[in-house]
């Protein structure tokens, strides 16, 4: 889904972009903004953070497009765009932020049977806002190399080998991380089924 | 008893640590059919795969969040888009003009001898006691424009910007001319390392330039 050769266009685009022509530069980043911003929005947390990675990474990438060897131009400023993220990451880790979800511990608690709805459509979360701040609250209670795996596979549909090639890391490692993680979230989830009533009926 | 317990723990673990892999049909055919017995047999497995299939389900439909604004690159915010780069560049033209320098202090030393340097003398070449010492002395003269180890990068640097002296002693381990190795002039030897950090500096400079960040 993610990954696609450029089209001719966006050849000339690319092209264009890399004899430094910054408006065939900006063009390039209006196309994919929406997807990158929704990536780096999901491995941030917040839209403040958000948006501070996706302008330092559109800069990097414009600096650095003489890098870009062909492929995926949308898989290449995803790893651009990653590579941020992890930077701020690190800047927020030097100056830490009490988090109760960083120190919340998984506990399932007793089985309980639930009834899940049936994941359907885009309307599926319109009666489900609270599911939708549950899951992103999950997500950011990930690891970070678990979280980024997680959003790239599942919110943005990379598959593991594009996964592998933008973290630069092995098939193995995002196969366990992306496990680990979508475990994690099950496990949120469940241990914080009180705010899903109305949402998941319990039985 | 136990070890029957055991081989069913070792089995729901196996399985568990497998349903992702399931979910995107990522397993070879031995193992799905080993992970389906499983789910048949084992309800709390089948329910673990439930909630796991279901949570991946909803991920997969979060609403996308659209960028709040339009996020472009202006001008000014690469306009020194070469600077970071440059650093190393100027220290490899910086290395580059040293080595000249040495060059062209190589030659006029050798020049200056008729007979070839102690570098010239093939090692093979038995000599004697009185040769060598003529042999070092020749050398020692050879060096006496050089009055010490460390000023020997003082002749090339002062040209060289201030960034690439810092970095030169890091770079460039320099026997001290007067070690006792006749077959090789210490001169050669910071010709070749001179050499070595001028390319190295300059692949550093080229993979930055390239990386995206």
């Amino acid at each position: 889904m993610a990954s696609a050769a450029s089209s001719p266009e966006e050849t000339r685009l690319i092209e264009a972009a890399r004899s430094g022509d910054l408006e065939a530069f900006n063009e390039l980043a209006r196309r994919y903004q929406d997807r990158l911003y929704h990536i780096a929005y999901r491995i941030m947390g917040d839209h403040d953070s958000a948006a501070d990675a996706m302008q330092e990474a559109l800069i990097a990438a414009f600096r650095g497009i003489r890098g870009f060897r062909g492929g995926s131009f949308m898989a290449w400023l995803t790893r651009i765009v990653t590579n941020a993220c992890y930077d701020e990451l690190r800047r927020r880790r030097r100056r830490p932020q009490a988090s109760l979800d960083a120190l919340f511990v998984v506990d399932q608690g007793p089985e309980v049977e639930m009834t899940l709805p049936p994941v359907e459509g885009p309307e599926f979360y319109a009666e489900r806002r609270e599911l939708a701040d549950l899951l992103h609250r999950a997500i950011q209670s990930l690891p970070e190399d678990q979280r980024i795996v997680l959003v790239l596979s599942d919110i943005e549909g990379y598959s593991y080998e594009e996964i592998a090639g933008i973290l630069q890391v092995p098939l193995g490692t995002v196969k366990s991380r992306l496990s680990r993680a979508r475990m994690r979230v099950r496990d949120f989830l469940l241990a914080h089924r009180e705010l899903l009533l109305g949402t998941i009926r319990l039985s | 008893m136990r070890f029957f317990q055991r081989l069913e723990k070792d089995e729901h673990r196996w399985v568990q640590d497998r349903l992702s892999l399931y979910l995107d049909g990522r397993l070879e055919p031995g193992e799905r059919a080993r992970v389906e017995a499983h789910l048949r047999a084992c309800a709390t497995c089948a329910r673990s795969w439930e909630t796991l299939r279901w949570t991946v389900q909803a991920l997969r439909a979060l609403p996308p969040v659209r960028a709040p604004r339009p996020f472009l690159v202006r001008p000014e915010q690469v306009a020194r888009a070469p600077q970071p780069a440059g650093w190393f560049r100027r220290a490899a033209w910086a290395m580059a003009a040293a080595l000249i320098l040495v060059l062209g202090l190589d030659l006029i030393l050798s020049a200056g001898q008729i007979i070839p340097g102690p570098a010239m003398a093939p090692a093979g070449i038995p000599a004697t006691e009185t040769e060598q010492k003529a042999l070092r002395a020749m050398e020692d003269h050879a060096m006496s424009p050089i009055p010490s180890p460390a000023p020997v990068f003082g002749l090339a640097i002062p040209q060289a910007t201030p960034t690439a002296t810092q970095q030169l002693p890091a770079t460039v381990e320099l026997p001290p001319p007067s070690a006792p190795a006749p077959s090789f002039s210490p001169l050669r030897v910071l010709e070749f390392l001179l050499l070595l950090g001028a390319i190295g500096l300059l692949a550093l400079d080229r993979w930055r330039s390239q990386r995206p960040r």
